[in-house]
């Protein structure tokens, strides 16, 4: 019999093919002498194949919407083409040049990313420097001791879906690739001695390593 | 399966990649490749539902409903003996999901069909993922997204417990399985009922 606490860990082993030839055997016995277990086991391979499918259209929707996006954009300069210019026009366009120079002025004075470290080549591999701020707690106060940049890799990877290598350069294998610029951000704990990776609001612990590691 | 049979006459690509390189990059997860399908195609799709009582929101449902159910068949391998081509297959999915709402709408109309080459749209029977919807809802929205978290982004439990605010790595994986036996309970229900 199965002990129902290892139930869900059992069966997993089993459909990810992981069990021992000897065990595998008796579990497999097990599933043509007990219906009630056949039918465990096709449940939670149906339920993993859902949860994968759903994970998989949410993937889908989001690269769509940013597809769409650029239909629209294009649509609209589209239309602004066919349109008559008057100054109105142009006062947006001057205001738009402003603040792309005003953007590049600031971006530049904080030291941020320049032009040169975001660049997408071909839509397979992206270089870009992230901030790492770090951190440490001096009676209950969590203080910022350093801001530094770190080079980073998003890299479309077949083999590897979201994972990373993490040397003196930051690594990100993805595939499929996130929508463009994602908000990427570092931080390093000198009390714990740990590394909180920020994608996009949502935090992954890292370590440093050679190997390629699932995040 | 059901079959849908249609015929296109006016087919014309002016996609870059062949049929059969466009299919493997989409299943290899090439983005670049799914966007320049995408955006080359909605326009076909966004004039039949606009000439057919439709508003382009409806336009952009349909077409990222019928593009979503085309990659997730090219995935899965279906589409790897495709005899149309893969733009005239996602144009008879997109014709097929707009019928049927104009059905679920009461507004049935006789919709044309614009292309010249046939396509032959495989639409898979779905009961038991609709009753696999339902058990997911009762097992609520943390268990469901503890369970995608493991299984769908394969994350470490470290990260699911820090991610979901479990106290450390070992109630986060008590709670997943409890989640998982209760899922599989429930589904084991549903397949009874299915007869399996």
């Amino acid at each position: 019999m199965i002990n129902d606490e290892n139930k869900t860990e059992q069966i997993d082993r089993y459909l990810d093919e992981e069990m021992m030839p000897a065990e595998k055997v008796i579990f497999e016995k097990l599933i043509n002498e007990q219906q009630e277990l056949r039918r465990e086991v096709e449940a939670q391979k149906a339920i993993r194949a859902y949860l994968n499918k759903q994970g998989e259209k949410a993937e889908l929707r989001r690269l769509m919407e940013d597809f769409h996006q650029s239909i629209n954009q294009s649509q609209r300069e589209e239309l602004k083409q066919t349109k008559k210019i008057d100054w109105t026009y142009w006062a947006v366009a001057a205001s738009i040049v402003l603040a792309i120079v005003s953007t590049w002025l600031i971006v530049k004075e904080n030291n941020l990313p320049s032009d040169k470290t975001e660049i997408r080549t071909g839509n397979q591999t992206e270089v870009f420097a992230i901030t790492m701020l770090v951190w440490e707690t001096n009676n209950d106060k969590r203080i910022k001791k350093q801001e530094t940049k770190i080079n980073t890799v998003i890299i479309n990877d077949l083999t590897h879906r979201f994972h990373y290598r993490f040397t003196n350069t930051l690594e990100l294998y993805w595939n499929p690739l996130p929508k463009p610029r994602p908000q990427i951000s570092l931080e390093y704990d000198n009390d714990t001695r740990r590394y909180k990776l920020w994608i996009d609001k949502r935090p992954y612990f890292i370590q440093k390593t050679d190997s390629i590691l699932p995040l | 399966m059901t079959f849908y049979y249609f015929f296109d006459s006016k087919m014309n690509t002016e996609s870059k990649f062949s049929d059969k390189h466009l299919i493997q990059a989409l299943k290899a997860g090439d983005e670049k490749a799914l966007g320049v399908f995408y955006r080359e195609n909605f326009g076909k799709i966004a004039h039949l539902v606009l000439k057919n009582n439709g508003t382009s929101e409806d336009a952009k449902d349909i077409y990222q409903e019928g593009m979503i159910e085309v990659i997730t068949q090219v995935r899965a391998g279906k589409l790897d003996v495709l005899t149309s081509k893969l733009s005239t297959y996602l144009y008879a999915v997109c014709h097929h999901k707009w019928i049927d709402k104009l059905r679920q709408q009461n507004k049935v109309t006789d919709l044309t069909w614009e292309l010249e080459e046939e396509a032959v749209v495989i639409l898979e029977e779905e009961p038991y993922e609709q009753a696999l919807e339902v058990v997911m809802s009762q097992i609520g929205q943390k268990c469901q997204e503890l369970l995608r978290a493991f299984y769908y982004e394969k994350l470490p439990m470290n990260q699911i417990a820090w991610r979901l605010g479990f106290k450390d790595d070992n109630s986060a994986k008590s709670q997943k399985n409890k989640c998982m036996d209760k899922a599989r309970e429930l589904a084991k229900e549903i397949l009874r009922t299915f007869n399996r």
